[in-house]
């Protein structure tokens, strides 16, 4: 691998799965093809489904609506380990593709606390979700009222022409909206996250992009329920200059002072 | 018996100059140049011919096609051009055809007749109507009432997918239950301080309350797998939502366009039945002219002026137009000339293109061939092109016994073409074929061909010449004259037109004939028109047609002066002065190419006794042709029934072309062979300054031979090479007079008398100016007069009789075997 350039967007994937992680991974390639972005990705192993696997009788239901018995913790750690080589690959496709490095790293613990803290150092985290239809959804682009950054929105829009798809703004105004100021069918306007967060759920989106900065999610709480309820990969910008955690687990290959390991696998 | 010492009879005068050649008198042409001559038809003479074209060209029933035959250069195709043109003129004009696609069975293209002149303005209007759909639907598909209905869709896809696993994931919320998400897919777990519960935890949960939570989390994930379980069904329904939205956006705009077509052509029912199919088609396929508003972006030009049609992606709604006919042209029916009959160019053929390295094809593909153009007319086709195409005469054929255009290429009739290919559907055929061919290849059809004669039923055989009369030669003259301004050539004197027709006449080897070869004709005319140019002339006199003639023969006579040097020079032995007995200069001629000539040959006869053997060296030796061979045995047995006819026969005599080393064939020396054989059994010369050539019968009959101008003439140049004595001249057959039309400087010699052309009608006659002595007829005694050349003959064969006889009455049959001992 060699060093291009030294200031290009730096942009991290994490998933607790390859499923998820292939649905973040298919929006990274368009926006790394764009910024000519580095990429890095981090599998997290979920200890808490590793523990509900120990518990007798426990089932999964599959997409389709089928059930089935839950793997055992070994059986999910192999299909974590496949997963992982899987993500790697599509990583370095998807790196390969720019001309641009790569990273990854597997770990261990809760997804949205190790991508968050992973993501120090990075510009944007995407966190990878699978799609629960094959109908593709909207592009969403959920903001505080006046504070949006430039770059989140000309992804949205890149996004929204790669991918032929429509793109909504969920607003959080926190009742602070202007008077005079007017709605169409592609903004919509809310006086709270929860409220912003009650519509995604019933929104079929593709992916949905928000602003770690500049809120309405600002937490890792928010994020997670952000996750739950889009049934998509979130892409958050603004992850670099928020003070998430200490201790960075994937090392971002032109972080601002100094270069990280690039660890190639 | 010896000749009494008797004095010879002079050599005859032979004829007279003016009955050597017959030249036409440019008086009689009724003009002074041919400027001032109307166009003509071109045709004369060929009455036969044109009888047959014309009913084959008007006759309505199928299979009257025709074959012309004759020479090169008589004018067929000309007349074939002329007649076809007239018949055409009357008949109506043909429909269009064009292959569309089959919506249904792409790989078999549908035809479709449409009136004259509609085949290109149908395509014009698909490709129009492409490029404004192009333009219009992406347009509908950004409006706002599009968007509007999508958006309504979305959202109640959103509100019937989303909505249900939005409440069960509230209602496990409410009930302490973690929606898990794990690789293989959702998992729930009852939830613990806010986290889902650990094992030991729940291993540490009394039996009553693990059941309750069993029961909890069992009753969730039923609940889970019934929403989950309609997801499928949900994203039908919303493709078959958006699908019916995008065709009825889309019906409208196609409906709209396609409206405007059908009005264009409302009277084409073919065309209406189309474009019922082509609108479905649209509108089911809605989405190409999206992709292809994506890829308008790309190039160069603005949106509203790109050529959508030009997309492969339309080619499904293209017009292949295999014919087209102007509705305004005055022409009728068509006429077409394939000068390269192959399969492909007759039949049409399937072009394949290649796409990611495999060939592919379809209907846009199909090129038409010469029977489409043809279809509705006639087709004019050379008969050795078309039977030299492989599977051309086949494929012909077949279309002609079927009525119908099969397009079928070669590859695939030798199974060589593993590509995918078409079935285009067979368009109707109503061609009349007319082949041109020599009569040679007309008789191999007919003979060979049990289906050629079906086809083909009508012959029209050209003519190679025309009577000579005043009123010929005119029309002859104006023939002539009206090639020449066709091939832009200058006019033509009386003279020149006449000097054109005496090498007519000398082309036909006949004064009483035309030749009808205008090809050959026209030729010399542009020559002589060439070496006008060259001498600043503005008109064509006689002298550049016979500079022309002189030419064209000097060109052609390398061959000819090297065998005549080779003569002159006695490498050749050929006499041309003097006696010699058993020897006598025959003719014959040498062809090469299209050019003849004549050449002398000395022929020896040899006599002595034997058993009545009449031995032909050229035969022995596999030189001599059959009719060679066949004119031996005829002198032979002239011989036979002529002399001693009650003694055996008992020669044994040889003859021989002295120095020929080719093949010779014909019969035209058999009267100089018998002359020699005449004098080597009376012992009398012959006179070595004179040619004999003819044919001659058992009963001493002298008969016609061809090539007699040239023969002559080949005499006389090597006579004058040598130096004329005024002894010369060449015995031809009394029946060629007719045929004589000798060059000039022939006609000049005859005339001072220093060569001469003597027609003969008998043997006797013949060894009677060869040898100065009378032939001698029998008399009451039935003895031959005495002193004469068949008593002399006729002596020696008796005297070889009793010879025999003596060797018989000693034992011995064989006086072969006698001598040798």
């Amino acid at each position: 691998m060699t060093q291009k350039e030294n200031r290009r967007p730096r942009i991290l994937v994490g998933a607790s799965s390859f499923a998820d992680a292939a649905t973040a991974l298919r929006l990274v390639d368009k926006l790394a093809t764009i910024f000519r972005s580095v990429c890095g990705g981090v599998l997290v192993e979920e200890e808490s489904i590793l523990a509900i696997c120990q518990i007798q009788d426990k089932r999964i239901i599959l997409m389709n609506g089928a059930t089935m018995k839950a793997p055992s913790r070994s059986q999910v750690r192999t299909q974590l380990n496949a997963d992982a080589r899987a993500f790697r690959q599509s990583l370095a496709r998807t790196a390969k593709a720019t001309g641009a490095d790569w990273a990854f790293s597997q770990e261990a613990g809760d997804l949205i606390n190790i991508a968050l803290r992973a993501a120090t150092g990075w510009d944007i985290l995407v966190i990878g979700s699978r799609y629960l239809n094959a109908i593709k959804g909207k592009i969403v682009l959920l903001e505080m009222l006046d504070a949006v950054g430039e770059e989140m929105r000309d992804a949205a829009e890149l996004l929204a022409r790669q991918f032929s798809a429509d793109q909504v703004v969920f607003s959080v105004d926190q009742g602070k909206r202007r008077e005079g100021s007017t709605l169409s069918s592609a903004n919509f306007s809310f006086a709270s996250l929860d409220e912003a967060l009650r519509a995604l759920a019933q929104t079929n989106a593709q992916a949905v992009l928000v602003d770690y900065s500049r809120g309405p999610v600002r937490t890792a709480e928010d994020i997670s329920r952000l996750l739950e309820v889009s049934h998509s990969p979130v892409i958050i910008f603004g992850i670099s200059g928020a003070n998430v955690a200490a201790g960075n687990t994937v090392p971002s290959p032109y972080a601002s002072d100094a270069r990280g390991q690039i660890r190639e696998n | 018996m010896a000749l009494k010492s008797t004095a010879k009879m002079d050599i005859p005068a032979g004829l007279p100059s003016s009955r050597l050649r017959i030249e036409c008198d440019p008086k009689s042409l009724g003009f002074k140049t041919t400027a001032s001559l109307k166009s003509t038809s071109g045709l004369i003479g060929q009455d036969r011919a044109i009888g047959a074209i014309k009913l084959s060209a008007e006759i309505s029933h199928k299979e009257f096609n025709l074959y012309v035959l004759g020479r090169e250069g008589t004018g067929r195709h000309t007349a074939v051009k002329r007649l076809l043109l007239e018949a055409a003129a009357a008949r109506p004009m043909p429909c269009d055809w064009v292959y569309v696609n089959n919506f249904d069975t792409p790989h078999k293209p549908n035809a479709m007749r449409l009136a004259p002149g509609s085949a290109t303005a149908l395509k014009s209007a698909m490709q129009q109507l492409v490029d404004d759909l192009a333009v219009e639907i992406p347009a509908l598909f950004e409006s706002e009432d599009y968007q509007t209905q999508r958006r309504a869709i979305e959202e109640e896809f959103g509100q019937k997918h989303e909505k249900p696993i939005a409440e069960f994931a509230d209602q496990a919320k409410v009930e302490n239950v973690a929606l898990l998400r794990t690789p293989m897919g959702f998992m729930l777990a009852a939830i613990e301080d806010g986290k889902p519960i650990k094992p030991e935890v729940y291993e540490a949960l009394t039996p009553e309350q693990r059941g309750e939570v069993d029961a909890k989390i069992e009753r969730l994930q039923e609940h889970l797998a019934g929403v989950l379980k309609q997801g499928p069904q949900l994203e039908k329904e919303h493709r078959q939502k958006v699908e019916t939205l995008h065709a009825s956006m889309a019906e409208h705009a196609v409906s709209l366009r396609i409206h405007e077509v059908e009005n264009e052509f409302s009277k084409e029912p073919w065309i209406v039945g189309y474009l019922k199919n082509v609108r479905t088609d649209m509108m089911s396929n809605a989405e190409l002219f999206l992709l292809s508003k994506d890829r308008a972006k790309d190039g160069p030009f603005p949106e509203v002026i790109r050529k959508y049609h030009l997309d492969p992606h339309f080619d499904r709604y293209a017009v292949n137009v295999m014919v087209s006919h102007d509705a305004d042209d005055t022409a009728a029916a068509p006429i077409i000339t394939e000068d390269l009959p192959s399969l492909g160019q007759l039949t049409g053929r399937i072009e394949h293109i290649s796409e990611m390295g495999t060939l592919a094809t379809n209907f846009t593909l199909i090129k038409p061939g010469a029977l489409h153009r043809a279809n509705g007319g006639y087709l004019v086709l050379d008969a050795q092109r078309l039977l030299s195409e492989p599977y051309a005469w086949e494929a012909l054929k077949r279309c002609l016994q079927s009525q119908s255009i099969a397009i079928t290429s070669l590859a695939e009739r030798l199974s060589l073409s593993p590509t995918t290919t078409l079935e285009p559907d067979p368009i109707p055929l109503d061609v009349r074929v007319v082949l041109i061919g020599n009569g040679r290849l007309h008789m191999l059809l007919q003979n060979f061909d049990p289906e050629f004669g079906q086809l083909f039923k009508v012959q029209a055989d050209f003519e190679d010449d025309l009577t000579r009369n005043a009123k010929s030669i005119r029309a002859l003259a104006r023939v002539v004259a009206d090639y020449a301004d066709q091939e832009g050539l200058r006019p033509m004197t009386a003279g020149a037109v006449a000097a054109l027709l005496d090498q007519a006449v000398r082309m036909a080897d006949d004064n009483k004939k035309l030749s009808l070869e205008i090809g050959a004709l026209t030729d010399v005319m542009c020559e002589a028109d060439f070496y006008a140019v060259q001498q600043k002339r503005d008109i064509i006199s006689d002298s550049h047609i016979s500079q022309a003639i002189m030419q064209a023969e000097y060109r052609a006579s390398r061959i000819k002066e090297r065998m005549q040097e080779a003569v002159v020079r006695k490498t050749i032995l050929i006499d041309t002065s003097g006696t010699r007995v058993g020897q006598v200069n025959g003719l014959s001629i040498v062809g090469i190419g299209n050019h003849h000539f004549g050449r002398s040959s000395r022929i020896t006869a040899t006599v002595r006794l034997g058993a009545g053997k009449l031995i032909d060296i050229e035969r022995e030796v596999e030189l001599g042709g059959p009719l060679h061979s066949k004119g031996v045995l005829i002198l032979s047995s002239y011989l036979a029934s002529h002399y001693a006819v009650d003694v055996p026969m008992s020669l044994h005599a040889s003859l021989v072309f002295e120095q020929s080393y080719g093949g010779v064939d014909g019969d035209s020396a058999s009267s100089a062979e018998l002359y020699a054989l005449l004098s080597a059994l009376s012992g009398v010369p012959i006179r070595q300054g004179l040619a004999v050539t003819g044919s001659v019968n058992q009963n001493g009959e002298v008969q016609a031979i061809g090539g007699v101008n040239e023969k002559i003439e080949g005499f006389f140049d090597l006579c004058v090479a040598r130096g004329l004595t005024g002894e010369q001249g060449v015995l031809i057959p009394a029946s060629n007079i007719d045929h004589l039309m000798l060059r000039l400087e022939v006609v000049e010699a005859a005339k001072t008398g220093a060569f001469r052309v003597i027609p003969i009608k008998t043997i006797d006659q013949g060894v009677e100016v060869l040898t100065g002595q009378k032939a001698g007829h029998r008399e009451r005694n039935g003895q031959y007069s005495d002193d004469s050349i068949n008593a002399l003959v006729e002596a020696r064969l008796r005297a070889f009789a009793n010879t025999r006889r003596k060797y018989t009455s000693q034992g011995d049959t064989n006086p072969d075997r006698k001598s040798r001992r």
